[in-house]
């Protein structure tokens, strides 16, 4: 595991004078991004988002690492044509060095439009971590509601109103939609832990063949939180178990980290504006319905956990 | 002097709009943003490198340092504030500053 | 070694792919430009190619990892159609403007709805300001040498765009020609190797590529833009020299056939234009003095050279394979134009023809001409625009 002081001695891929808002988390993976291995020539690409815009307004870019973006839905896409590319040049004697390819989007970009290019993309086996930061609504353009919003959140497209308690219904689960593609590596990881996280890149970055992290990143305007309360609330997506931190290796599942005591989903929520609304005894049941989802969510990760340790002790 | 700020004629653009010198936005301000500053007390670090790790705009300027024991590692050496936006991540998650005895970062309102 | 074969006009496009053998072919298939990836395929399955193929989900992603291919430093090719080149919309653009020189078969197909897969030119048309250079041909010899030229066209210094080879779908992607197909060491050494401009694979020199402008550079960027295109035409008058040079058969930016002394012109672009010069020869033979202007670059567009080379034109027809819906058809508003400055003005009016593959035959075509030899008699244009072989008038 790379710890700290490991990490630090290695450059980082990303540099200050960006133009995220102040306390994203965002940057923390960004800067890890060539801390976690050794001997990899590591090439970036973006998908449109909050990062993407923020990080390279012209004429400047944060980006030390070559990194290239061109539209918003088709980051799998276009990060497949530069692995590819690599290939091809490297078949043909023009590259020796090893290289190692990472996709990113923000939730909008992956859960949403960009769904069908990372499919594509994993589907076909490229070379390439594709990291998808879930900040839980469209941040780059004021707060819209996706797939990856959850039940009751405010947005600015799901509004609470006297007909609406805000975003109705159950977010998607992508990190499952991705185990789903039988590709060797997926991870939920958090920002709050980079040490987890740092892991879970290494592992990512060197597994030979396409790998998918989806990572949990609080968002200051969207959360309607505090500029030093993103890691905070990281931390608290896992201890309530809203997100747990997990990894599918090979199809088999493996809980990193299980809270040591049990912290009702209120408390993540309602340090949060966009859920102060739901604070009140008349949305109790919208609150239950989420505290549920959260459990049954849980359940449901520690059951695949389990089968797989009852099959490898049936094997030993 | 170059004026850095000057705005380039198309001519001397790099093709299809790229930026041909990637981390250049060390070059740019951002720590006009802030309101409040954070102030880092050397005494009471213990150079855990958490701000460090979390600050987003990689303030934390590192030096070369060694442990009680002699092992060579990374410490803080101070706080760029060219960049530093005065966000309070850095001071909310320091385990000193958790502790509450001691502060290792200070964070206060900004004096303009 | 150089020979004749029979081959379809998608046939010979992939032939040309596997001369270029190009470093990476993204594809999806669409009618009718599916025979072009099919048979690369196979080539690459035999080992006739080296290229590395992406087999993507989606057009638009077939046109994003062109781009991201391209960017990473090399050469790049693919082909669609119609609805698929529909679906690369956006990319088409932020191909042009990251500058990749990509090079794409597009065997013109109609739009939906309703569905229909025949040739017409509204795929291509409507792509006509997203900065692709455009090239345009009668036949499959034609379409094999422009997808030869593209490359070296698309990969100058000073023009750094994507080249756009369109053919018309089924009746020259789908029917048996005779072509020369050149010599495979002859056709590599005329393309040469590809040069990358700040390749996303250079590590030592991290770019940073498709960065946010705002109000203060984008229209700087599109103006070097502008100035590619503009030094396009040069590109391709050069490149066709050489071409010419190498393998004999000459091409400008347009073809001029009998129309020095012409006193009627057709102007068309692509596969109608064989019957066109069919017709133009029965009535040379009558002594009546027609012509025909054939389109070979439709971007960049040849203003001035258009205007030049009907000086002595006395009535001019253009033929749309496309509508604008509320304009005239783009190939006739791009001829108006060209010829405003012109001292002695043709007169000049609009033909819709050929919407969904719907034939034009040689009769059409003696109807055209006696059509524009009759509003020349007069001299009036009854018709600025019509609709021709439709059904209700
Ligand atoms: C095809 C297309 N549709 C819409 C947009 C506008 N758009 C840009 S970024 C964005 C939202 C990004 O959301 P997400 O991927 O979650 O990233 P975030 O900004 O939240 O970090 C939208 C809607 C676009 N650029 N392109
Ligand atoms: S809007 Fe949210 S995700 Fe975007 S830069 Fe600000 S904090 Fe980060
Ligand atoms: S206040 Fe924020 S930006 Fe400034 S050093 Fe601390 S973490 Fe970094
Ligand atoms: S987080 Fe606190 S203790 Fe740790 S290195 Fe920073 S200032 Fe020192
Ligand atoms: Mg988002």
């Amino acid at each position: 595991m790379p710890s700290l002081q490991e990490m630090a001695k290695k450059e980082g891929a990303f540099a200050g004078g960006h133009r995220m808002c102040a306390g994203c988390p965002v940057p923390i993976f960004t800067k890890m991004l060539t801390r976690v291995t050794d001997g990899y020539e590591i090439v970036a690409g973006n998908a449109t988002c909050c990062l993407e815009v923020a990080s390279s307004i012209f004429p400047y870019s944060a980006w030390k690492i070559p990194w290239i973006h061109t539209a918003f839905e088709n980051v799998g896409a276009s990060m497949s044509g530069v692995e590819t590319m690599y290939r091809a040049l490297k078949k043909r004697g023009k590259i020796t060095k090893p290289y190692k390819f990472i996709a990113i989007g923000g939730d909008g970009g992956t859960y949403d439009i960009g769904l069908q290019s990372l499919s594509g993309a994993m589907e076909r086996g490229h070379d390439l971590v594709y990291i998808c930061y879930d900040n839980g609504a469209y941040m780059n353009t004021g707060v819209q509601r996706s797939s990856a919003t959850p039940m009751g959140a405010t947005t600015t497209t799901t509004p609470m109103g006297e007909q609406s308690y805000g975003r109705q219904g159950n977010r998607k689960d992508l990190s499952r939609i991705m185990v789903a593609h039988n590709i060797g590596y997926v991870a939920q990881a958090s920002i709050h832990d980079p040490v987890d996280l740092s892991e879970k890149l290494k592992k990512a970055i060197e597994l030979d063949g396409p790998a998918f992290i989806n990572l949990l990143s609080p968002c200051i305007p969207g959360w309607k939180i505090a500029p030093d309360m993103a890691v905070e609330l990281a931390r608290l997506g896992v201890e309530t178990k809203y997100w747990p931190l997990y990894e599918v290796i090979d199809g088999e599942y493996k809980i990193n980290y299980t809270p040591k005591k049990e912290v009702p989903v209120t408390e993540w929520m309602f340090l949060q504006g966009r859920f102060k609304h739901l604070n009140k005894p008349e949305y109790s049941d919208v609150v239950d319905a989420f505290q549920k989802d959260v459990e049954r969510n849980w359940n449901w990760i520690v059951r695949q956990a389990a089968s797989v340790e009852l099959l490898s002790a049936e094997v030993n | 002097m170059k004026d850095k700020y000057r705005l380039k004629d198309w001519q001397e653009l790099a093709i299809g709009g790229v930026v041909p010198d990637g981390g250049n936005s060390v070059d740019y301000e951002t720590g006009t943003w802030r309101t409040s500053r954070p102030i880092w007390n050397a005494e009471n670090c213990i150079n855990c490198l958490n701000c460090w790790v979390f600050c987003p705009e990689d303030a934390f300027i590192l030096k070369d340092g060694t442990t009680k024991k002699g092992t060579p590692r990374k410490e803080i050496e101070r706080i760029n504030y060219y960049h530093c936006k005065g966000c309070g991540l850095c001071a909310k998650e320091c385990p000193v500053n958790k502790k509450g005895k001691k502060t290792a970062i200070d964070y206060v309102k900004e004096e303009h | 070694m150089s020979k004749v074969l029979a081959i379809t006009g998608a046939g010979a496009m992939s032939e040309g792919m596997r001369q270029i053998n190009p470093d990476v072919v993204p594809a999806f298939p669409i009618t009718p430009s599916t025979q072009v990836i099919e048979d690369f395929s196979q080539f690459v399955a035999d080992g006739k190619v080296d290229t590395e193929m992406i087999t993507v989900e989606s057009e638009h992603s077939a046109m994003s990892a062109c781009i991201g291919a391209a960017a990473a430093g090399g050469r790049v090719m693919t082909a669609t159609s119609s609805a698929g080149m529909a679906l690369m919309w956006e990319m088409l653009y932020i191909a042009s403007s990251m500058r990749q020189p990509v090079v794409m078969t597009l065997i013109n197909r109609a739009l939906s709805a309703p569905i229909n897969i025949h040739a017409d030119h509204s795929d291509s048309m409507g792509a006509r300001d997203a900065g692709w250079i455009q090239l345009y041909a009668e036949n499959n010899q034609e379409a094999y040498d422009n997808l030869i030229m593209a490359p070296k066209i698309a990969e100058k210094m000073d023009v750094r765009l994507p080249v756009m080879v369109c053919m018309d779908g089924f009746i020259i992607s789908h029917c048996v020609q005779t072509m020369q197909l050149e010599d495979d060491d002859k056709v590599k050494k005329f393309i040469g190797g590809f040069e990358s401009t700040y390749p996303v694979l250079d590590t030592e020199n991290p770019s940073t590529w498709g960065a946010l402008d705002l109000q203060d550079y984008y229209i700087e960027h599109k103006r070097a833009q502008h100035i590619a295109m503009k030094n396009a035409k040069d590109a391709i008058k050069k490149v066709s020299e050489e071409f010419a040079d190498i393998f004999g058969r000459k091409y400008e930016l347009f073809e001029s056939y009998r129309i020095d002394d012409a006193e009627r012109v057709i102007i068309a672009i692509n596969s109608v234009c064989g019957e066109i010069k069919e017709v133009i020869d029965e009535r040379r033979e009558a002594g009546d003095k027609v012509g025909l202007l054939k389109i070979r670059s439709f971007r960049p567009f040849p203003y001035e050279e258009i205007a030049a080379a009907l000086e002595r034109v006395k009535i001019v027809t253009v033929l749309d394979r496309s509508e604008s819906m509320g304009a005239y058809g783009p190939l006739f508003t791009e001829i108006r134009t060209a010829l405003f400055d012109a001292p002695e003005k043709p007169m000049v009016y609009n033909r819709i023809f050929g919407l969904g593959g719907r034939e034009l035959f040689m009769s059409d075509i003696h109807d055209i001409f006696e059509e524009n030899k009759t509003y020349l008699e007069t001299g009036k244009v009854e018709k600025m625009f019509d609709y021709l072989k439709v059904r209700g008038g």
